[in-house]
């Protein structure tokens, strides 16, 4: 029920955004997150951009988890 | 959702009965379909928690800005921290929570602040294998150092205040309200419904519907599983009537319910 994608923003339109990820191409909302700009990385929920990621604590988080778990670095 | 079985039946057998049943990705595509079908009158079952909510409120501003008017939300939207509290006034024995972290990038961390007051650690989790592991890690130093904090290991995604736009327009648009939970039943301040501005778009209001008591099926313990009171295998349908191929139960029909995870799991052989 709650399952959200990571998705690249490649175009912006006003309130609505052309969002990509693996291949699949998707038009989403984005007006609920700040500052929204090509190249950000959001949360896409039911066609809605719930917030935006931040690659550093992703960088972090993938370090923390190769620390921990004695494993190579992946993405997450 | 269509196979979630209801009190008679579900929307997948009701459409099997000639219902008309539209699947849609986002709640936006239903006003779509409410805009090319003007003759009709468009129903959006809005389930989900607070990470869906805001989905839904975007469409009934859209709706509304397009002056649509046969697009109307049954609204059914459920809300995390009250149902956590609720877990905390029963018997059940919890011992700290990983929080969802999709329902958090919505409502912060710091909406998990009155459970961790509790006493009961709260570790806000991601969704890949490596952060469910980290997190039970973190609830476990929690433990061990007598510790009951909110922490945020989806750091990724979520932020102690959440998203605050989004949380406008939750305001803007739905009442908190009290709701019934299948399985855990009135839980107060739980859930929401539309707005009063927002009436027009209500179809609990715009159709006089009175729907019977919804019953859960004979011997049915997803109430039980939900709650942590018992295991899968402890509900006597588990595994014989209720299968992922024909649940009885809600637990055993997606893969984010208890009883399919147990199911697919307990024996390493994956169900396709």
């Amino acid at each position: 029920m709650c399952l959200a994608v990571p998705m690249k923003v490649t175009e912006i339109d006003g309130p609505i955004a052309q969002v990509e990820q693996g291949g699949v191409r998707r038009q989403a909302r984005v007006d609920l997150v700040e500052g929204i700009k090509i190249g950000d990385y959001v949360i896409i929920h039911a066609g809605v951009a719930i917030d935006r990621l931040d690659p550093e604590e992703a960088e972090e988080t993938l370090r923390l988890f190769a620390e921990m778990f004695g494993d190579e670095p992946r993405r997450a | 959702m269509v196979r979630v079985p209801g009190t008679d039946k579900s929307l997948e057998e009701a459409r099997a009965e000639g219902v008309d049943l539209l699947i849609v990705y986002s709640p936006m595509d239903a006003v779509e379909a409410a805009a090319r079908r003007p003759e009709e009158q468009v129903v959006f079952f809005g389930i989900g928690f607070e990470t869906t909510a805001p989905a839904v409120a975007l469409a009934i501003l859209e709706a509304q800005r397009r002056g649509l008017e046969n697009f109307s939300v049954l609204c059914a939207h459920k809300l995390i921290p009250p149902a956590m509290m609720a877990l905390l006034e029963s018997e059940v024995r919890v011992d700290g929570f990983i929080c969802p972290g999709h329902v958090s990038v919505i409502i912060g961390g710091e909406a998990y602040r009155p459970v961790a007051e509790r006493g009961k650690p709260c570790v806000v989790t991601g969704f890949e294998a490596a952060d469910v592991l980290a997190a039970v890690r973190m609830l476990l130093l929690q433990l061990r150092d007598g510790r009951s904090e909110v922490e945020l290991e989806y750091t990724r995604a979520v932020r102690p205040e959440g998203n605050p736009k989004a949380q406008e327009l939750l305001r803007q648009v739905f009442r908190v309200s009290d709701a019934r939970w299948r399985g855990l039943g009135t839980i107060p301040r739980s859930g929401y419904e539309l707005a009063e501005e927002f009436a027009a778009f209500d179809a609990e209001r715009r159709f006089e519907v009175e729907p019977p008591e919804s019953r859960e099926p004979a011997g049915c313990r997803c109430g039980d599983v939900l709650r942590g009171a018992i295991e899968p295998p402890e509900c006597p349908l588990f595994g014989t009537s209720c299968t992922p191929r024909k649940p009885v139960g809600s637990c055993m029909v997606s893969t984010e319910g208890a009883c399919q995870a147990h199911y697919r799991y307990r024996t390493g052989e994956i169900e396709r």
